[in-house]
């Protein structure tokens, strides 16, 4: 119980110390700085919860943000610039009813077929983007931000203390599904999924839900997108890249428990971000993959398997 | 006889063009022990996975405790009492030898007690194997001895009435066979009726009641051990001519 209580007490207090931050701090870039780093914790949290609780590893991660992000774009069209909460309501639902479809077809495949339906179905729609003029198709759409918002400096402050309750409700979830009796049975199936479904585990009903929430976690990191970055075209929406940096994340920090990936996006997100201000942004690739090639030959269960057997270790020594 | 609790009638399992199990009839009474021999390759495996639910049955139905659970889900068949072994272990490799357990706890026996209560729970079917002073150790660096215990207290853990145990022996030393032997009956006081699959014919004899031989997917012979030693089929089957 006192557990349970330390880590809500921490969510609300890091929430609070957001809310602070935007009081105080007037210079704009620290807003987008972290807002990426955040957005990048909620994707890597969301595949996370498929790829590493589940061991169902998809390239598809892209494809589930940018749904998010072009269900925004339609309400802002078919509404005429609606509330961005809105949009951070209806697109994990979008997502999550598609992760339940997609979970439905594909989840009968195992290992690399899996992973390579889940590409295609990002592909797809993608496709069908392209080709919905609605949306803006191919030559992309333009969202005019407010100008001012109540009780935030500016629109930037506004989406960071956004995506910051995003990230926590991530956060939040993932914990849900990593430590309760759905989890255990993830892990079963992760393990040994015939031995899971012997001992009892309904593995299609359980990865039904992962796939689910997996979705929706994704579609809401894509919601608050377009007004981030305030112009939205397919290519880039659905870049593989996006999935590659949601898949660093975990494999950085850890599969196994919620807390990995939080870690993996400080550390990765960081690096990204300083590197971007001091160096180039184009080295953004580069670095994913240099510090990903260190992490998978020093530790390769991540940081949280770096501290498990830095703690087996100690216990043994001490016995 | 007491009831009859598992009732297998014309099963019959294709892969492709080959018949694997053809109309196979079974039936096993409540907390009754049954040794199912016969060659490599005769379809022992296959009709252990029809009834578990690994693998679904074209033909034929299977009934556990009256209720027919043909095209039922290994899952919905382990909450049930169904539960099997593996020829070859599969723990759950992530997780301690404890944790392997409270999985078909909470799950096949829907225990959704306290985790402190369910470990203690869990303790008591690690002793009956032998395991209880590891528990907490991980899964994935035991020997093959000990790895056959932990799939026996797995299965255990799950409150079958039903154990399907699939060569939990091969492989293993003469002492450690008795062993597992051991194990097996002390499950089946505790009223699981059993169904064992071996090729090791001493450990076989000593636990059976009742030996049912499969030669090429039919059953060629039924009946007590004795029986099964003197009949010519089996030999034949066995030796060839």
């Amino acid at each position: 119980m006192m557990k349970l209580n330390r880590f809500w007490v921490g969510i609300v207090l890091v929430l609070l110390a957001g809310l602070a931050f935007t009081k105080f701090v007037d210079n704009e870039f620290y807003f987008y700085a972290i807002y990426a780093v955040l957005q990048l914790m909620v994707m890597g949290v969301a595949w996370n919860i498929l790829g590493g609780f589940t061991g169902y590893v998809n390239f598809g991660a892209g494809g589930f943000f940018a749904a998010g992000a072009y269900t925004t774009v339609f309400l802002h069209k078919a509404f005429d610039g609606p509330p961005l909460l809105l949009a951070v309501v209806v697109a994990p639902v979008v997502c999550g009813l598609i992760g339940l479809g997609v979970g439905y077809l594909t989840l009968r495949l195992k290992g690399v077929y899996f992973a390579i339906a889940t590409l295609a179905v990002a592909i797809i729609l993608e496709t069908l983007v392209i080709n919905w003029e609605y949306v803006g198709g191919a030559g992309g759409y333009y969202i005019l931000i407010p100008d001012d918002v109540p009780f935030f400096g500016s629109y930037i402050e506004w989406l960071f203390i956004v995506i910051l309750a995003i990230a926590l409700f991530a956060i939040a979830v993932s914990r849900y599904l990593n430590s309760s009796r759905i989890g255990r049975g993830l892990s079963a199936i992760r393990d040994d999924e015939l031995a899971a479904e012997c001992m009892g585990v309904p593995t299609l009903k359980l990865k039904l839900i992962s796939t689910t929430a997996m979705g929706a976690l994704m579609g809401m990191a894509g919601a608050p997108f377009p007004y981030f970055i305030t112009f939205v075209e397919p290519v880039s929406t659905f870049s593989l890249l996006v999935a590659v940096n949601a898949i660093a994340v975990p494999l950085i920090g850890g599969t196994m428990t919620w807390i990995g990936p939080v870690l993996g996006a400080i550390v990765l997100g960081s690096i990204q971000e300083v590197v971007t201000v001091t160096i180039s942004s184009e080295l953004n690739m580069l670095i994913v993959g240099g510090v990903l090639v260190g992490f998978i030959t020093l530790a390769p269960h991540g940081i949280t398997g770096l501290y498990r057997d830095f703690r087996d270790k100690r216990r043994r020594r001490d016995e | 006889m007491s009831e009859e609790i598992l009732s297998v009638t014309d099963l019959t399992k294709r892969f492709g063009g080959f018949t694997a199990l053809d109309a196979v009839n079974v039936s096993l009474s409540n907390r009754e022990r049954l040794g199912l021999i016969g060659p490599n390759g005769s379809g022992k495996t296959t009709l252990i996975n029809c009834i578990s639910g690994a693998l679904f049955n074209e033909q034929g139905s299977v009934r556990f405790k009256g209720q027919e659970i043909t095209g039922l889900k290994a899952s919905k068949r382990a909450n049930l009492g169904i539960v099997r072994s593996f020829q070859i272990p599969r723990p759950f490799r992530s997780m301690s030898i404890i944790g392997n357990l409270l999985i078909p706890m909470e799950y096949a026996a829907s225990d959704r007690g306290e985790q402190g209560a369910l470990r203690d729970r869990a303790m008591e079917f690690l002793e009956l194997v032998g395991l209880q002073d590891r528990a907490d150790e991980n899964s994935s660096n035991l020997t093959q001895i000990d790895l056959r215990r932990l799939e026996l207290a797995r299965a255990l853990s799950a409150k079958p009435s039903l154990l399907l145990s699939d060569e939990s022996m091969a492989g293993l030393s003469s002492s450690e066979v008795d062993e597992i032997l051991d194990i097996l009956l002390a499950l089946n006081e505790r009223g699981v009726a059993v169904i064992m699959i071996e090729h090791i014919m001493r450990a076989v004899m000593k636990f059976s009641e009742r030996i049912v031989v499969l030669d090429a997917g039919k059953i060629i012979a039924d009946g007590s051990p004795d029986e099964i030693v003197a009949n010519p089929d089996v030999e034949r089957a066995y030796l060839g001519e």
